[in-house]
């Protein structure tokens, strides 16, 4: 169990740059996500801490030793991958004791540890199953076991869900974050899905081009995005004109809210949730879809279009076609202006 | 539906004839093999007469045959090692790490079809003449010139299946895993393909218990050479055993496939 | 001081099959390659000439033909093997029989397949002896084993092998998709192959043709051991002149021919390429 640190690390491929000056400093025992679009660097970031590429610049520190150097097989830690990796030779049991026997680990600590993993991804009564009898979900339960074998110092997951249906998706990804706790393995993990990463980090590193765009807990990421593009590519957002009226106040909507001290005119983001209607004259109601617990309502305007999350019982109160007023209920948006991409 | 109706009935005429086309021949050999009387004198009456198999015993218990035999037995074998060995850990490693230098690899495993047998032979003659003559002396040096020209085959097979295992990912897999290269090649590589393996190891055997070109070329006498003089010398004897020769080959190679088969392998002998 | 040893690694993985091929294949093409256009009295393209002229010239034609033919004619009867065998079930025990045999017929050639034809259609074959009783004379009508049409019959034993092998996976690779939406949008059973099957297969058939044609441009063992008039073809042509290697002083000429064989094989071989890139791109 290590805390990892990679500092100012570039990697170039040719004259491509797919990492570029990325630092970042994990805790031991956090599960970090690197979430971002495919091409932002993400999955680089992961193979340099694996070992399987070589920084250009920069490095890589795990319990504050340096590893740079250090050739992948020697680096001591679990991986799981995206598209299956178990060995199709072996049964689900061998795969997972693998890593063992390679450390000659006596016979009776691998049946043990073999066991405790099993029940641990509830797979026991697959053990002597061959990877192509076991479906997806169960493949990468095995794959997870077997990074986890021996006792790694860091866990890396490299979009390990993203081949995997919807359901069965959610229910692993809850089972990786128990695995994490229980184990308490520093891991990272890489994904292109927000909710993923939004739903079972410690802290989330949002990436685009090769960059760290913010680093923060999930909470953070989601209500104080710090750039127009991690607000944009967590959750949704509604993009709202924003004028300056002086020093940080800003006008949004009508709303006094605060802003950046520069620029003149701006988009202010908020979500549909950040949002709520009351009678007025503004906005009228063009459709509104039934979500279960909420609503979503979609007014528009001369100007804008807007979706707002309303409790499903305060909806019936607007019915389509009807007349509303937005009103804010929060007063520091993010407001990206003109220039600048920071609040 | 009428159309489906003709087209299957034409299905099995087509292949009725090509199965006659195929076995005939071999039909007319078993004949003339273990048939004493001689064609000219065949009547629809004495067709089931003057059958004897001595020409099978005749020519097992031949001492050339075997002397021959094991030439060619020891060429298969020698030909199979110098061919896992030259392909094996250039065709992973370029699967694992090189992907770039896939269509180098393979243009250069296509040449063989390019260059006939006769220009290898003088070409090599040639080269080992002045530095080490008894190198081609040796019957066994054949064993190089099959691996080469067996090379597109045997590529083929392997390359195939290396990238239809996912052998990068398996190899991170494994180092991540704390593996050794070596490690990875015995204990994941290896046991993973071995389907195709057994598909190049069979092409070869195929192959040199017929090859004739580069042992008449280089005046070896393997086993196929030594069956044109048998033929010259017990005519029967020679049919026989180059009957037994294809029968064999043919039910190792359904043996063997099915039994690839059954395990839960793809067979793909060409796979160009 | 890392790369280096890396360097070095990656030599040692290369270095069996780099000596196996360099000492085996490149440099005996090559030094017969030179030897065609450079001898004692330096560069000259004459023997290569020579080789493109006369009586080789009916060599090079003869084997084009034999090769085109048996090409063509295989290519269809293998390609149409192949479709029939794959409508059935992968389990189906006629399906496995066939690529097992597949395999072996189309390494069969030379000593073995002469014999077998020997004793079915050669001048003492059963097929001859039983067509004779019935009036049909194979010599007269000249279709022996000593003929064109005769070498094209045997050397379809192990081109049509040949082609099957090379098109089944092919033909396994095309998604029932496509078949089903072309027959959703109206097309029937020949409007489905005219339209989108061929079409996509187009390369691979191709493909397979050409490597049919190179298979028996450069076969040897064959001819040689069917009929004394093979000696007309290309590879006895360049055997007889090589043969013994020194006497008869015209080593020259047996080079240029070896030369202009691999020339027209290697045209053939890099048609393929241009060809195996195009079909990727549709069956990945």
């Amino acid at each position: 169990m290590s805390d990892i640190s990679l500092i100012g690390v570039t990697k170039n491929f040719g004259n491509e740059t797919a990492l570029n000056d990325f630092s970042l400093s994990v805790p031991q025992g956090q599960l970090v996500s690197l979430l971002g679009p495919s091409g932002c660097g993400k999955t680089t970031a992961l193979r340099l801490i694996a070992g399987f590429l070589e920084p250009t610049k920069g490095e890589i520190l795990v319990g504050g030793f340096d590893v740079t150097q250090i050739p992948a097989a020697k680096r001591g830690f679990g991986m799981v991958f995206q598209s299956y990796s178990l060995f199709p030779h072996l049964t689900a049991e061998e795969n997972i004791q693998f890593g063992l026997k390679l450390k000659r680990v006596g016979r009776s600590s691998v049946v043990k540890r073999t066991q405790e993993l099993l029940e641990l991804t509830a797979m026991t009564e697959h053990r002597k199953k061959y990877p192509h009898q076991l479906s997806g979900g169960q493949q990468q339960r095995i794959a997870l076991a077997r990074a986890l074998a021996t006792e790694p110092k860091l866990l890396l997951l490299d979009e390990p869900l993203s081949a995997l249906d919807a359901a069965v998706r959610d229910q692993l990804r809850t089972e990786i974050r128990n695995l994490q706790k229980i184990s308490g393995v520093t891991t990272i993990f890489v994904t292109h899905d927000q909710q993923e990463a939004l739903s079972i980090s410690d802290q989330v590193a949002v990436m685009s081009n090769g960059r760290i765009e913010q680093l923060g807990t999930p909470e953070e990421i989601y209500t104080k995005p710090q750039s127009a593009f991690v607000a944009e590519f967590v959750g949704t957002n509604n993009r709202i004109s924003a004028q300056k009226k002086t020093g940080t106040l800003w006008s949004v909507l009508n709303h006094l809210v605060i802003g950046p001290k520069a620029g003149k005119t701006g988009t202010a983001y908020l979500r549909p949730e950040e949002l709520s209607l009351v009678k007025g004259d503004t906005f009228t109601v063009t459709s509104k879809t039934y979500q279960g617990s909420f609503t979503r309502v979609q007014v528009a305007s001369s100007t804008e279009t807007l979706q707002i999350d309303l409790n499903s019982n305060q909806s019936g109160k607007f019915a389509i076609g009807a007349k509303v007023d937005v009103k804010l209920n929060r007063n520091d948006p993010l407001i990206v202006t003109e220039e600048r991409n920071s609040k | 539906m009428k159309s489906k109706f003709v087209s299957n009935i034409f299905a099995i005429f087509f292949g009725a004839a090509l199965v006659s086309y195929f076995f005939l021949p071999l039909l007319a050999m078993g004949r003339f093999a273990f048939q004493v009387t001689p064609v000219i004198n065949l009547t629809w009456d004495n067709l089931f007469e003057g059958w004897k198999f001595d020409s099978i015993t005749r020519a097992l218990l031949n001492p050339k045959v075997l002397e021959t035999a094991t030439l060619t037995g020891g060429l298969t074998l020698l030909t199979i090692f110098i061919t896992l060995l030259a392909l094996l850990p250039i065709a992973t490693f370029v699967e694992v790490a090189r992907p770039g230098w896939k269509p180098w690899l393979t243009a250069v495993t296509i040449l063989p079809w390019i260059i006939p047998p006769v220009a290898l032979v003088v070409g090599v003659a040639a080269t080992f003449r002045p530095f080490a003559p008894w190198f081609l002396s040796n019957p066994l040096s054949l064993s190089f010139f099959y691996a080469i020209w067996m090379l597109p085959f045997s590529y083929r097979a392997i390359a195939g299946q290396l990238s239809m295992i996912g052998a990068k990912t398996l190899f991170e897999a494994s180092q991540s895993l704390g593996a050794s290269t070596l490690s990875f090649f015995f204990k994941v590589l290896l046991p993973n393909i071995r389907n195709s393996l057994t598909v190049a190891t069979l092409l070869i055997v195929a192959a040199v218990t017929g090859e004739f070109t580069f042992a008449a070329l280089l005046l070896k006498q393997t086993f196929p050479v030594y069956l044109i003089d048998l033929q010259s010398e017990d005519v029967r004897s020679g049919y026989a055993l180059a009957l037994l020769v294809i029968v064999a080959t043919a039910v190792l190679l359904s043996f063997v496939t099915s039994s690839l088969r059954k395990r839960g392998g793809q067979f793909n002998a060409i796979g160009v | 001081m890392k790369t280096l040893t890396r360097l070095s690694k990656e030599a040692l993985v290369a270095l069996p099959m780099a000596s196996l091929v360099s000492v085996f294949l490149l440099w005996p093409a090559l030094t017969v390659v030179f030897k065609s256009f450079v001898s004692d009295s330096g560069f000259r393209l004459d023997s290569i000439s020579r080789a493109l002229s006369g009586t080789y010239q009916q060599s090079f034609l003869l084997s084009t033909q034999l090769s085109m033919t048996t090409a063509i004619i295989g290519g269809v009867i293998g390609f149409y093997l192949a479709v029939i065998v794959d409508r059935m079930k992968p389990s189906s025990k006629i399906r496995s029989a066939t690529q097992a045999w597949s395999a072996v017929a189309s390494q069969m050639g030379g000593v073995p397949l002469a014999f077998a034809f020997f004793a079915i259609l050669g001048t003492q074959g059963i097929a001859t002896h039983i067509l004779r009783n019935f009036g049909i004379d194979l010599t007269e009508m000249g279709l022996t084993l000593s003929s064109f049409w005769g070498w094209v019959f045997v050397y379809l034993y192990f081109q049509v092998p040949l082609m099957f092998l090379i098109v089944s996976p092919a033909l396994s690779a095309m998604k029932p998709s496509w078949k089903e939406g072309a027959h959703s949008l109206g097309a029937s059973s020949s409007n489905y192959w005219l339209r989108v099957a061929l079409p996509i297969l187009f390369p691979v058939l191709i493909t397979g043709a050409l490597l049919l044609f190179v298979n028996a441009f450069s076969a040897y063992a064959t001819v040689y051991a069917l009929s004394s008039s093979g000696g007309q073809l290309v590879p006895l042509q360049i055997r007889f002149i090589l043969q013994g290697n020194v006497i008869t002083g015209e080593e020259d000429l047996g080079y240029a021919l070896v030369t202009v064989t691999m020339g027209l094989l290697a045209l053939a071989m890099i048609s393929i390429q241009v060809l195996q890139r195009r079909f990727a791109r549709w069956l990945a």
